[in-house]
């Protein structure tokens, strides 16, 4: 009678949940917290395969629930880590940080089961607004000023996206399904930027080492699994099978795995292992093949529920300890063995040791390469599977919870945190050992794979343990350094400050020169009309006075006739009626005529110099006669 | 967990532990022999004939090793040539 099981649209249940928060009083909100994601998940459970919840908006077909195997298996590994991660942040009283966790987890389920690519885009805005206010409840500075840089980023990829789609449904008929793209149209290509951002594709990945380390304890585990992978979702939906993505995913798995070696933030170096894991994924899209898109999924599965591990780690290590460098820790493991514990099946999944649901995902992704005979590609996510061993198996616990002991008295987290710690460790134990548990769920069910083969089990042993012997070797090297790495976001933090200083100094002197050079002018016309004809004789003399005091220099009568020439510019406009009008005009009219002579009769027979020539004389000839009446006056 | 912290404070089992490690390391570069010679007539089931440098027995262990120590080295000097920068740098 599955059929007659009334199912709702799994984001509803969180975003509706969501806002029912604030109603439930006392310690009933702790069980109904749990109970949204424990409904979702068995929700999910009943919804048959197909589309449906199909809502027409104006000329648009609005799909909430395409639900196939691949939205499936994203949407079953959401709930759960909701669950695992809503008991580990139980004890956090801030209604507002369930409230804006559960809106993000209902988002990225909204965008997982979008059929169409408005509803994505609208699940996808909502992604980023809900999870900034992870980031914020953190309340310091520092969180502040992530969080805008973070929002920043997404918000720009929100509209890179839009643009895309927008391009997109011009080029398509109006069709706005969300199906696989035709890779290449400007269109296609944008929507592919905006996915590309929220995967943390180098260059574009900055925004998340920048925001996660500086969310709340609770709030990064969240993080860490939904915005990613989500990306990764669309990817494998919209762009399955573009090579770009494959060579970007196996650069991406190595990039976060030389960051991570300088970084000394424990939570950061976490974050940029993410972005080495979600590496794996991309380049397994861009493999394209049934096996590697398996690969893609089964790893994400996984990297949720260990990646969500690690961070809760991390966080209790953070939480009860108050610190969150390398240098600072050390010699945990006595007073928070039970964290350590649970930290290390974490580690042990994310390096892909047998019997840990790494090993069953990741070997999928690597085996893929080995199908598609692509040695490069092979030895490249070889290498960073080394690299992650490295760092979050074996770097960050030795110099956390071994190591040099940093006397830091604290015990282990509340009992809710260790229950969601321990929650997740037994869900990555459990997939590593029943591996089928996770493969009958995988959207291409006709490829087969099996992980235990003696040669892969022994292949990894090899490599891991020779990586501890080269650890061991080169464990003075490793060390927590007291410094932050340049990354990507150098550019808009640093361009920013730029940016600023263009705006208060260039552009706003800029602004501030043309607006007086304005007020300039129309106060000199205010002052010309005055008196026009006693002003237009100012400016002469003031000439004259220039010319005569360049050829003579200094003098007394020189000296006299300026300040003749002060007190008539002080005592401006004075009388605005010449005394000698008819002097004036007579004097005008034979300007005038002598003017029409030289125009109409000298002029055409003249080349242009001799008549530059002549004005020069002309000109001469009036300052130097202006010259001798200005000191016959001063004499 | 005091025994815990008695117990890998102890010299002896620390020298303990040394060995077990040198051990696990030539067993686990045997299997890869016994895994290459010994299991190949029945592994044939295998769909792909993998790469050639895969049939090194101990191909990964080496692979491991190497790919660590140049991890560490290079991410190092890149890190040291101007990437790594004082903690307040985006205060200043």
């Amino acid at each position: 009678m599955i059929n007659d099981i009334v199912t709702v649209p799994p984001a509803a249940i969180f975003i509706i949940g969501a806002l029912l928060i604030p109603l439930i009083p006392g310690r009933l909100k702790q069980l109904y917290l749990l109970a949204i994601p424990a409904l979702a998940f068995f929700n999910l459970l009943y919804m048959q395969e197909g589309t449906y919840w199909i809502h027409h908006f104006m000329e648009y077909d609005l799909v909430l629930g395409r639900v196939d195997l691949l939205s499936k298996c994203f949407g079953y590994v959401f709930t759960i880590a909701a669950f695992c991660m809503t008991l580990y942040a139980l004890h956090v009283k801030e209604t507002g940080q369930h409230v804006a966790a559960f809106i993000y987890v209902g988002s990225a389920l909204g965008v997982v089961f979008a059929g169409d690519l408005f509803t994505l885009f609208i699940f996808w805005e909502f992604l980023a607004w809900s999870s900034v206010c992870l980031v914020w409840y953190r309340r310091r500075k520092a969180s502040i000023d992530a969080g805008f840089r973070y929002l920043m980023v997404h918000v720009a990829g929100g509209v890179i996206l839009l643009g895309g789609i927008i391009l997109y449904i011009q080029g398509n008929d109006g069709s706005i399904a969300f199906d696989a793209f035709d890779y290449g149209s400007p269109g296609t290509i944008l929507i592919l930027i905006g996915f590309l951002i929220n995967a943390a594709v180098p260059p574009l990945h900055a925004w998340l080492p920048d925001a996660y380390p500086e969310a709340t304890i609770t709030g990064a585990v969240f993080m860490t699994a939904f915005t990613t992978k989500t990306a990764v979702y669309v990817l494998a939906r919209g762009f399955a099978g573009v090579e770009l993505l494959m060579w970007l995913g196996a650069i991406m798995a190595l990039y976060g795995v030389v960051y991570a070696v300088l970084e000394n933030d424990i939570r950061r170096l976490l974050a940029y292992h993410i972005i080495s894991q979600v590496g794996y994924m991309v380049c397994g899209i861009g493999l394209g093949t049934a096996m590697a898109l398996n690969g893609t999924t089964a790893h994400a599965f996984c990297h949720i529920l260990y990646k969500g591990l690690l961070f809760m780690g991390m966080g209790a290590v953070i939480y009860m300890t108050g610190k969150n460098k390398l240098t600072e820790l050390g010699g945990l493991y006595k007073v928070m063995p039970l964290t350590m514990i649970l930290y290390m099946v974490g580690a042990f999944s994310i390096s892909g040791f047998p019997l840990f649901n790494g090993f069953i995902s990741k070997s999928m992704i690597i085996h893929a390469a080995a199908l598609d005979h692509n040695a490069i590609i092979f030895l490249m996510l070889g290498c960073a599977a080394v690299g992650t061993f490295l760092h979050t198996g074996l770097k960050l616990p030795y110099f956390v919870f071994f190591g040099k002991d940093a006397g830091i008295k604290a015990k282990d987290p509340p009992m809710n945190m260790l229950l969601g710690m321990g929650a997740t460790a037994f869900l990555c134990t459990l997939l590593g050992c029943y591996p089928q548990i996770l493969y009958r769920i995988l959207p291409f069910q006709s490829v087969e794979y099996h992980p235990y083969a003696p040669a892969h089990v022994i292949g990894t042993i090899q490599l891991l343990l020779f990586t501890y012997v080269a650890f061991l070797l080169l464990i003075k090297k490793l060390a927590g350094e007291p410094t932050i790495s340049l990354d990507t976001d150098w550019f808009y933090r640093k361009g920013a400050v730029l940016f600023m200083w263009a705006l208060h100094n260039p552009l706003a002197r800029g602004t501030q020169w043309t607006i007086d050079a304005t007020l300039a002018v129309k106060d000199f016309a205010v002052w010309f009309s005055k008196n026009p004809i006693e002003a237009l004789s100012i400016i002469a003399d003031k000439l004259c006075l220039g010319v005569l005091n360049i050829s003579e220099g200094a003098s007394a009568a020189g000296e006299r006739a300026k300040a003749m020439l002060d007190t008539r510019i002080r005592e401006y406009p004075g009388e605005p009626v010449r005394r000698d009008p008819i002097g004036v005009s007579v004097l005008l009219g034979t300007v005038f005529l002598f003017a029409y002579l030289v125009i109409y009769v000298v002029a055409p027979h003249l080349s242009v110099y001799s008549m530059i020539g002549l004005l020069v004389v002309a000109v001469i000839a009036g300052i130097g006669l202006r010259v001798r009446e200005m000191m016959r006056a001063a004499g | 967990m005091w025994f815990l912290e008695r117990w890998l404070e102890n010299p002896e089992t620390v020298k303990k532990m040394v060995y077990l490690l040198y051990v696990s390391l030539i067993i686990s570069c045997l299997l890869g022999f016994v895994v290459q010679y010994g299991m190949a007539a029945s592994d044939h089931g295998e769909e792909h004939e993998g790469f050639a440098f895969e049939q090194i027995p101990v191909f990964s262990a080496i692979y491991g090793f190497v790919c660590c120590i140049l991890i560490i080295i290079l991410s190092k000097a890149f890190g040291h040539s101007g990437i790594m920068v004082e903690e307040d740098y985006y205060d200043k």
